[in-house]
C-alpha cells in the first residue's frame, strides 16, 4: 500500500512539476497512437462496411480472421513487425526499426482488427433497412454509407475507444519495435516498465495513474465528437 | 382513371435467385403509366423481391426492364452475367431519383420527424428551408404534422407508415413502389394512404406499384391486377377481369379464396 499510495504523491508531482522525461514519454505515446488510430481508421471502416454489407466468396472465412486478429497478442504483432523491419528482413532496408514509425505499423496491427471487427458488428446491428431508404431516397452509395455510419456512430465510437485502449496500454510491441529509447521511443507503458525494473514503484505507478488519467480524457473527448457527429447530422432540425 | 397510352414499366424474362432457391422465374409485366398497378400473391410469392427489383433496389439476376420516358437515354436496364447493381451505381442515380420505394416496415433515420422526410429533397439540393416548408405540408397531409419536431423513434407503427406516405408526397416521384403499405395501419390510416395515393394518381400523373395479399385492397385501389405465383405473374388484367372472370383457374382459386396447392 506504501508504493501505491507513494505513486500517487509521485504522479501529482511529476504532473505539476512538468518532468521532462515524463512528458516526453506520454507526448510519444499520444503521437504513436493517434497516428496508428488515425491510419486504422481510415482503412478500417470502408473495410468495416464491405465485410457487413458486400457479399463474397469467403466472406465467412475473412470475418473469422478479423475476430481472431481482435485478440491478437500484442508482443506477438510486435515480433512480427520486429522481423519484418530487422535489417535482415524484407523491409530492413527502410531503417524503420527502433523509430516511432515501426512503433506505429505495430499498433495498426493491433488497432486495424478491433476497429474492422467492432465496426462489422456495430454496422449489421444497426437497422439495415436504413442503407436502402437512403438510396430508395435518391442517395449514391456513398451517401447511403455515410447514412448508415452516421446510425451505427455509438457502436463506431465504441471500436475506436477499444482500439485507442488497446493501442495506448499495450508494451511488447513497442518495446520489441521500439526499442525503448529514451527521447525519441519511450512510452508511457515502456517507461512504467523499465521503472518497475529498477525498483522504482512508486515512479512506475505514477505513470500508470498518468496513463490511466489520459486514456479518460481522450475518452472524453472522442465520446464529445460522437455525440457531436449526431448533432451535426439529422438532429440539427431539432429545436 | 387516366388514359392509358404507353406502359411505364416494362419487365420481361426477370429471373432472380437466392442461392440454389429460385425466388422469380421468369416475370413479364407491363405497368401502364398513370395507373395503380396491384401486385397479388401468397406469402413468399417474391412480391418483394420483385418490388426491390423494380425499384432499382436490388438486382435480378436475368432479364430486361425498361423505364419509359422517366429519363432519357437510360430507359433500359438489362441484367446478366456482368450487370452492376443498378442502386449502388451512379449510372442510373437520375433514374433511380425519379422513383421511390415504401418499405413493409418503414425503415427511419435517428433523427427528427421532420428531417427524415427533408433528407431526399436535400440530396436533389433543395435548399434546407424550402425543403423544410416542403416537408411540412406533406406532414400535413400525412396527417402527422404535430409530431415534425419529435424524435422520430418514439413513432408507433402506424405512425412511421404515415411518414414514409409524407416521403412519397414531399418527393413527388414519378413512380411510386409500395410492399404492403397497410399492413400496420388502422382503417382510419388505410383510407387516408389509400385516398392519397389516387389523389397522387390522379392529380400528380404518379404511377404506383403495390404489393399487397390483401385481395379487398387490391378491389379499392387498383386500376390493373397482377398475380404473382410460384416465381411468375400468371395472370394480369384490369381490376373488372381479374375478380370477375379470370383467365387462369388457380386466379379463380386465390380470389375466390380457396387455398392453392
Amino acid at each position: 500500500m506504501g508504493d501505491i499510495g507513494r505513486g500517487f504523491v509521485q504522479a501529482v508531482h511529476l504532473i505539476l512539476s512538468l518532468d521532462p522525461g515524463t512528458y516526453e514519454a506520454l507526448g510519444t505515446s499520444l503521437r504513436v497512437t493517434m497516428s496508428a488510430l488515425f491510419w486504422s481508421a481510415l482503412a478500417g471502416f470502408p473495410l468495416g462496411i464491405l465485410l457487413a454489407f458486400a457479399h463474397f466468396r469467403g466472406k465467412q472465412g475473412v470475418m473469422n480472421v478479423v475476430y481472431t486478429l481482435m485478440g491478437f497478442p500484442p508482443v506477438v504483432a510486435g515480433l512480427l513487425v520486429y522481423l519484418l523491419l530487422s535489417r535482415s528482413g524484407p523491409l530492413g532496408p527502410l531503417g524503420l526499426l527502433y523509430t516511432p514509425t515501426a512503433m506505429v505499423i505495430a499498433q495498426i496491427t493491433l488497432a486495424l482488427p478491433v476497429i474492422v471487427g467492432l465496426s462489422v458488428l456495430g454496422l449489421r446491428s444497426a437497422d439495415k433497412g436504413v442503407f436502402d431508404l437512403a438510396l430508395t431516397l435518391g442517395a449514391t452509395r456513398t451517401q447511403a454509407s455515410i447514412a448508415l455510419l452516421r446510425e451505427a456512430r455509438l457502436a463506431i465510437l465504441g471500436a475506436v475507444i477499444t482500439a485507442f485502449g488497446n493501442a495506448i496500454s499495450e508494451v511488447g510491441a513497442a518495446m520489441l519495435v521500439g526499442g525503448n529509447i529514451q527521447g525519441a521511443t519511450r512510452t508511457l507503458t515502456t517507461a512504467l516498465v523499465l521503472e518497475t525494473r529498477e525498483g522504482s514503484f512508486d515512479r512506475a505507478i505514477a505513470l500508470g495513474i498518468i496513463l490511466l488519467l489520459v486514456s479518460f480524457l481522450v475518452n472524453i473527448i472522442l465520446s464529445r465528437l460522437g455525440e457531436g457527429t449526431s448533432e451535426a447530422g439529422n438532429v440539427r432540425h431539432l429545436d | 382513371m387516366s388514359a392509358i397510352s404507353t406502359d411505364l414499366i416494362t419487365a420481361r424474362g426477370v429471373r432472380k435467385s437466392f442461392g440454389a432457391r429460385e425466388v422469380l422465374c421468369s416475370i413479364d409485366l407491363s405497368v401502364p403509366t398513370g395507373s395503380i398497378t396491384v401486385i397479388l400473391g401468397t406469402n413468399g410469392a417474391g412480391k418483394t423481391t420483385l418490388l426491390r427489383i423494380l425499384g432499382l433496389l436490388e438486382p435480378a439476376d436475368e432479364g430486361t426492364v425498361t423505364y419509359d420516358a422517366l429519363v432519357p437515354d437510360m430507359s433500359t436496364v438489362t441484367y446478366g452475367t456482368s450487370t452492376r447493381n443498378p442502386a449502388q451505381n451512379q449510372h442510373y442515380l437520375l433514374l433511380r431519383r425519379q422513383m421511390l420505394l415504401a418499405f413493409q416496415h418503414p425503415a427511419i433515420f435517428s433523427g427528427s420527424v421532420l428531417s427524415n422526410v427533408t433528407y431526399g429533397l436535400q440530396l436533389r439540393g433543395m435548399s434546407h428551408t424550402d425543403a423544410e416548408e416542403r416537408s411540412m405540408a406533406a406532414l400535413r397531409e400525412a396527417g402527422i404534422a404535430e409530431r415534425a419536431r419529435q424524435h422520430a423513434s418514439s413513432l408507433s407503427g402506424g405512425e412511421a407508415a404515415r411518414l414514409s406516405v409524407a416521403r412519397a408526397l414531399a418527393l413527388q416521384p414519378r413512380l411510386l413502389f409500395l410492399d404492403e403499405p397497410s399492413a400496420s395501419l388502422d382503417p382510419y390510416g388505410t383510407k387516408l394512404l389509400e385516398d392519397l395515393l389516387l389523389h397522387m394518381r390522379d392529380d400528380l400523373d404518379m404511377t404506383a406499384v403495390v404489393v399487397t395479399q390483401d385481395i379487398f385492397e387490391a378491389r379499392r385501389i387498383a386500376d390493373q391486377v397482377a398475380f404473382l405465383h410460384e416465381g411468375r405473374i400468371i395472370e394480369q388484367a384490369p381490376r373488372e377481369t381479374f375478380f370477375t372472370n379470370p383467365r387462369d383457374d388457380r386466379t379463380r382459386r386465390f380470389v375466390a379464396g380457396e387455398l392453392l396447392v
